[in-house]
């Protein structure tokens, strides 16, 4: 029962400078899956009333990250590229894998879709 | 200041002597599950709400089993025991080197289906 | 000249309750360049749902951290509840008030006592945990264990407290207020404490809001942002404020936490006093409808948001917990670059970093 309205990939940079002009504030990126795609909802508030959308990513293509708008989506968007395997492109700083998860750690534990490959070649489940 | 330290010099320890004394614990306090099991039906109810799945039921062999070193001491099963053969006590569980399970038996007695659906 | 080095300020700390690794990039005592790296005590929490229902899952999110435990419980039972659509009655209500105020309370002296330890004042360390020992006693005597009290169910809550109860409580309350006043004299009038929090770490009112930090952060510079205010569970019949304060550093954040705690003493007050009869849990069917719902509730450190989805059946779809710790780090490795290496376990302590909650 959110209110969340649909928008597109490449509109995501847009909607965050919009959100951001207005006196927005950032509170959490959310990532699910439905029906095989990945589903990203974002949410921001100001003064108590929170306004969500959300865009849907199929496996294999990259998201524009907004953390050169809002700096504090950094650590969400390396979270959910460490855990579920969704690129994002642009990131100020990227952790190449090393925020969450250690070198020997199975790759995007929370996805039980395929999508990454170690160079050795073993696969997720 | 000075009625600070005259009143620590002239206290008495304020820490307990512990393995000599032991804290009585309060009176709802949660310590650790005891089964009664000649109250007990078998029924399997303690099994399915457990959240840590500590406890087993075996109604063919008669068995309860439960691994006390699992348990996260919620109070779940004591609640939903429909005999209130299972209660909870108020003292935790005494200090040991290893961890140990709990198998209690009851006899059981096989009723006689197919002697019935013959004779019928 | 100056050269750089690279100094690890390391999982394991005298001074962290939690592991947390900071790579700090030092010029001659100044830090220049700050990275985290985390997931020392990540247990994939999440992932739970799709093996336990949604009445044992309650149990496993009152385990995600020790010292905010009651209030994830809340938070998770009131976004189940408002799934199914059910009311919880009254009384569970102002119940659910009191165990969450006796939680702040607790949850900031704990934080007191590691900010003395801090720079090196361990004896105010033991003095303030002392204190807390009174509020572990009232949670054993009512709910049944010190730390993780389980108390809050799908429905209402599982115990109650009656009047002599209630009497005992608020005695010892009392004892608790004047351990207090002496703590407030303390860090109003100590030179020590002020040479080494005025002045550091320093956050604008544009930045703390910008960078989505939350609780006493955010408080402590001057926006008047708290999520009791909304109403949630008995909230709105009481009588309260935000407290804020307009400096911005860490002494203003020391001086919003003991001044919450005054708080929460009143509003547990309040709430024992308004208390109506009646019961204190209602039945719940097994099988939840289809939907999603977002639910945040105030804990001691911030604003933690929680987010379900169901699709019918006895297992939840996803559950996503964000919680404060989380979203004061990028205020964090803002303050961090420009101060001199000795303020650093001040920094790190100032934002109240719960780590467990953080990496569930």
């Amino acid at each position: 029962m959110i209110n969340s309205r649909e928008v597109k990939v490449d509109e995501i940079e847009k909607e965050a400078k919009y959100y951001y002009d207005n006196g927005y504030r950032f509170v959490t990126e959310t990532c699910l899956e439905e029906d095989g795609k990945f589903k990203i909802i974002y949410t921001f508030e100001r003064e108590y009333e929170l306004e969500n959308f959300h865009v849907y990513v199929n496996p294999a293509e990259e998201v524009p990250s907004i953390s050169k708008i809002y700096f504090a989506a950094l650590l969400v968007e390396n979270e959910i590229q460490e855990l579920f395997g969704v690129k994002f492109k642009n990131l100020a700083i990227d952790f190449e894998g090393l925020l969450f998860l250690g070198e020997y750690a199975p790759i995007s534990p929370q996805a039980s879709i395929e999508i990454m490959r170690r160079d050795k070649g073993d696969k997720n489940e | 200041m000075l009625k600070n330290v005259v009143s620590n010099l002239t206290h008495k320890p304020v820490t307990r002597k512990y393995p000599f004394e032991k804290r009585e614990p309060f009176e709802k306090a949660r310590g650790h599950i005891e089964n009664d099991i000649d109250k007990c039906i078998l029924c399997g109810i303690c099994q399915r709400v457990c959240p840590s799945n500590c406890i087993q039921v075996n109604r063919k062999e008669g068995t309860w089993a439960f691994q006390p070193f699992e348990c996260i001491i919620c109070g779940v099963c004591v609640e939903s025991c429909p005999t209130k053969s299972l209660t909870m006590a108020k003292e935790y569980r005494p200090i040991s080197n290893e961890k140990y399970e709990i198998v209690q038996k009851k006899e059981v007695q096989n009723p006689p289906n197919k002697d019935k659906k013959e004779g019928a | 000249m100056s050269d750089k080095s690279t100094i690890p300020f390391g999982p394991q700390h005298p001074v962290l309750p939690e592991p947390i690794h900071l790579k700090l990039v030092v010029e001659d005592e100044k830090v220049v360049e700050a990275y985290p790296s985390f997931g020392f005590v990540h247990r994939g929490l999440e992932m739970l749902v799709q093996k336990k229902d949604f009445n044992q899952m309650v149990y496993v999110v009152d385990h995600i951290c020790g010292i905010c435990s009651a209030m994830h419980g809340q938070a998770y039972c009131q976004a189940v509840e408002e799934l199914i659509g059910i009311d919880v009655p009254e009384r569970a209500k102002y119940l659910r008030v009191v165990w969450a105020e006796l939680h702040r309370i607790h949850s900031h002296l704990l934080w007191f006592g590691l900010l003395a330890d801090a720079f090196g004042f361990e004896n105010l360390f033991m003095l303030s945990w002392r204190i807390r020992e009174k509020i572990m006693d009232i949670l054993e005597a009512t709910a049944g264990n010190r730390v993780i009290i389980s108390v809050n169910i799908v429905g209402g809550v599982r115990r109650d407290i009656d009047t002599e109860q209630a009497k005992w409580l608020l005695d010892e309350l009392k004892e608790v207020e004047e351990g207090l006043k002496e703590l407030e004299k303390i860090v109003k009038n100590n030179y020590t404490i002020k040479q080494r929090t005025v002045g550091i770490g320093v956050l604008s009112k544009e930045d703390a809001y910008m960078f989505g930090a939350v609780g006493p952060t955010l408080r402590g510079s001057g926006v008047p942002i708290d999520m009791r205010t909304t109403g949630y569970a008995a909230y709105g019949n009481l009588d309260f404020e935000p407290v804020v304060e307009t400096d911005g550093d860490t002494y203003a954040r020391t001086i919003v936490r003991v001044r919450e705690m005054f708080q929460s003493i009143d509003l547990v007050r309040q709430a024992l006093n308004k208390m109506p009869e009646g019961e204190i849990n209602v039945k719940v069917k097994p099988n939840l409808p289809a939907g999603e719902v977002i639910t945040r509730v105030e804990q001691p450190r911030g604003e933690v948001f929680y987010y379900i989805k169901s699709s019918g059946g006895k297992n939840l779809d996803r559950l996503r917990i964000r919680t404060p710790t989380f979203a004061n780090l990028a205020s964090l490795l803002h303050m961090l670059p420009g101060s001199t290496l000795a303020d650093v376990p001040v920094l790190v302590l100032t934002i109240d970093p719960c780590i467990s909650c953080t990496e569930r």
